[in-house]
């Protein structure tokens, strides 16, 4: 069963990726059996879904990512945490991050 | 022989994440961030995505870092015909082990530093005689540091190939061949003679 995301979950880069930041772009390689695919599957995220990621580190809860996220840019909380949120949700769901217990 | 990366197909959706609060006046969000149901798409994935060879070379170097293997598809012929355009390699770390003559591997080059994946035709003094099978010159003797990965597999249209590049009699024949410039000539008139046959039977 897959732990709810909320604003007080922190979460953590999945130990089953290897990201890395080139060229101005993050990109995703998922481990499938132990081996990095970058034939079938490789992510890379929008500017948006960057901002995100690069505020995670591990220690902050989304709330906090939400308001560091609400400081630098110009949109409302809301606005941003229906984005952080659903950032979350689908990372997790696709199994780049895990909610740290 | 240089990697391919796949990507997604679909447009980049450019969200608040470009637009600090400086710029804000310039632009409007038109990501899902004011969407009701906060249902919008962060991440790409499928389709091609073009990296540049360093940006190739730093996430190969990324992934073998941490002792994973890469499952790529290359681009280019200068391994054909035993890796060719659009083949699918998997590069594993090598893990201490010295490469082998004949072995395929991922290496940096000398003089201009970018990747390559190429056969270990002879071993040097100071390090090991790189050449693409299918290319006119030697790239030069590389050192150990240079040589970041070697391919442990081969597949094509899925299909796995197992001649050519795993130690033994095979590979090393081809390495012996191609250090006295022997590979190409053998492997034209071997594709020529192949050509003929193949019309013969059709007769």
């Amino acid at each position: 069963m897959r732990a709810e995301v909320t604003t007080d979950t922190v979460c953590v880069f999945s130990e089953d990726i290897v990201a890395r930041e080139i060229e101005g772009d993050i990109i995703i390689v998922p481990l499938v059996s132990g081996i990095g695919d970058a034939d079938d599957e490789l992510y890379t995220l929008n500017e948006t879904g960057k901002a995100i990621w690069q505020k995670l580190d591990g220690k902050l809860t989304l709330g906090q990512v939400i308001s560091v996220l609400t400081d630098e840019y110009a949109f409302s909380d809301e606005q941003i945490g229906i984005d952080v949120l659903g950032f979350a949700v689908e990372m997790v769901r696709r199994g780049i991050l895990a909610v740290k217990e | 022989m240089l990697l391919r990366n796949k990507r997604s197909g679909f447009d980049r959706i450019e969200g608040w994440g470009s637009m600090h609060k400086d710029d804000t006046k310039e632009y409007k969000s038109p990501l899902g961030c004011t969407s009701t149901t906060g249902s919008s798409e962060y991440i790409s994935y499928g389709g091609e995505l073009h990296l540049s060879n360093s940006a190739q070379l730093e996430l190969l170097l990324g992934l073998l870092k941490r002792g994973v293997p890469l499952r790529t598809t290359v681009r280019g012929c200068s391994m054909f015909p035993f890796i060719r355009d659009f083949d699918i390699l998997i590069i594993a770390p090598l893990n201490e082990a010295e490469p082998c003559l004949g072995g395929i591997v991922a290496f940096i080059r000398n003089n201009t530093g970018k990747l390559a994946i190429h056969r270990i035709i002879a071993k040097k003094e100071v390090g090991w005689l790189m050449r693409g099978d299918n290319c006119p010159e030697a790239d030069g003797v590389v050192v150990l540091g240079q040589i970041i990965g070697h391919v442990t597999r081969i597949e094509r249209r899925g299909r796995v190939i197992n001649f050519g590049f795993k130690p033994g009699i095979g590979s090393y024949l081809i390495a012996w061949l191609s250090a006295r410039n022997l590979l190409l000539p053998i492997m034209t008139l071997a594709l020529k003679l192949l050509k003929i046959m193949r019309l013969d039977g059709r007769k």
